[in-house]
């Protein structure tokens, strides 16, 4: 019986445990998508430094979840949107005009790597 | 994290459903829980190691979702005699009387050469001779001879046969085990009274001695000392 128990609360564990990792990383991940809608906008309006600093403080704080997402997501994900991250900042310095192709592109990969621990039907099947 | 601890509970519970509609005769003194959890580690430790692009964690959380599922179903199959039946299946009974079971025959898919194939295995050629062959839940095949078959008991045949009680290992390739020693009542002199009488200079010299209830001993020198 101890032994039985000692199953069902390591499943709960588990269960809590991943449930609670799956929506600490959305919450990350959605701060990042604000941060970089949020530079997108200011750019658009003109404020093309501020857009940038903001970006810049966006691909900081991926950079201080690396030990953690190494640890949870695959890397080639993280490598992705790390990729994706600069290519957005490469094109807002450089002043292109269709920076929004590289801004899509990040945040189709930030949500594919919220995507990769949420559990809904599609991803678990 | 998540999606992984769900998938492999829902691998572990189809491979569970599916090993228990093919029945027990492919367990093989595996319960049914036991193999599924054999069948999915070993490649699932696997994964991780192959392929460096793959959180360890993504190997650890399904071995870890299945060892607790394992004991969680062991568990609940010693509580609920429900649950064991649903999980396990029950005994079936093969032969009854010297007479084959069609019936449960076709039901655990078994040909009676397979049947006659397992008998031969434990020596019995005449099924006649068989009270009950019983394909146990673990897919083994016990049998239970007629009466007048099985062998006759000591008690049966009126004989005292001398008991040499139970075996204590003292001496295990020149390691002697103190404990033992201890559990047996015997000290170090007497042990050093029994090596002098044995020839043996020290206990390192002994590749084996065994001390039996009965105050036997068996004593074997190391090679190079004989």
């Amino acid at each position: 019986m101890k032994k039985m128990f000692c199953g069902l609360i390591i499943l709960a564990c588990l269960l809590a445990l991943s449930l609670y990792n799956a929506s600490f990383f959305k919450k990350n991940i959605e701060m990042l998508q604000e941060q970089v809608l949020e530079s997108s906008r200011l750019t658009q309006g003109g404020e093309r430094s501020e857009g940038i600093e903001i970006l810049e403080r966006a691909i900081g704080k991926w950079q201080e979840l690396d030990a953690y997402t190494r640890v949870f997501i695959h890397h080639d994900s993280i490598d992705s949107v790390t990729d994706a991250f600069y290519e957005y900042l490469g094109a807002l310095r450089s002043g292109d005009d269709d920076d929004t192709s590289a801004r899509d592109r990040l945040m189709y990969h930030l949500e594919a790597a919220a995507a990769q621990e949420m559990p809904t039907m599609g991803s678990v099947f | 994290m998540a999606i992984v601890f769900f998938r492999t509970l829902i691998i572990f519970l189809t491979l569970i459903t599916l090993m228990r509609l093919l029945g027990k005769r492919q367990l093989r003194e595996l319960e049914l829980s036991e193999l599924v959890v054999s069948v999915m580690i070993a490649d699932l430790g696997a994964t991780p190691l192959q392929d460096m692009g793959i959180p360890l964690f993504y190997g650890l959380i399904p071995i870890v979702t299945l060892f607790a599922c394992e004991l969680s179903f062991s568990g609940l199959g010693l509580s609920s005699v429900f649950f064991r039946k649903l999980m396990y299946g029950t005994p079936s009974f093969l032969i009854v009387n010297g007479k084959i079971q069609e019936r449960e025959m076709r039901r655990v898919r078994m040909s009676v050469d397979e049947l006659l194939e397992e008998l031969r295995g434990k020596e019995i050629l005449d099924i006649n001779t068989v009270q009950y062959a019983i394909l146990e839940t673990d897919g083994t095949l016990n049998t239970v001879l007629m009466p007048e078959e099985r062998p006759a008991s000591v008690a049966q045949l009126g004989l005292a046969p001398e008991d040499c009680g139970y075996p204590v290992i003292l001496i295990e390739d020149g390691v002697l085990l103190e404990k033992n020693l201890k559990h047996v009542g015997r000290d170090k002199n007497w042990l050093n009274k029994q090596l002098e009488a044995r020839n043996a200079g020290s206990v390192k010299d002994v590749f084996i001695m065994i001390f039996y209830d009965s105050g036997e001993i068996y004593f074997s020198l190391k090679d190079k000392q004989k």
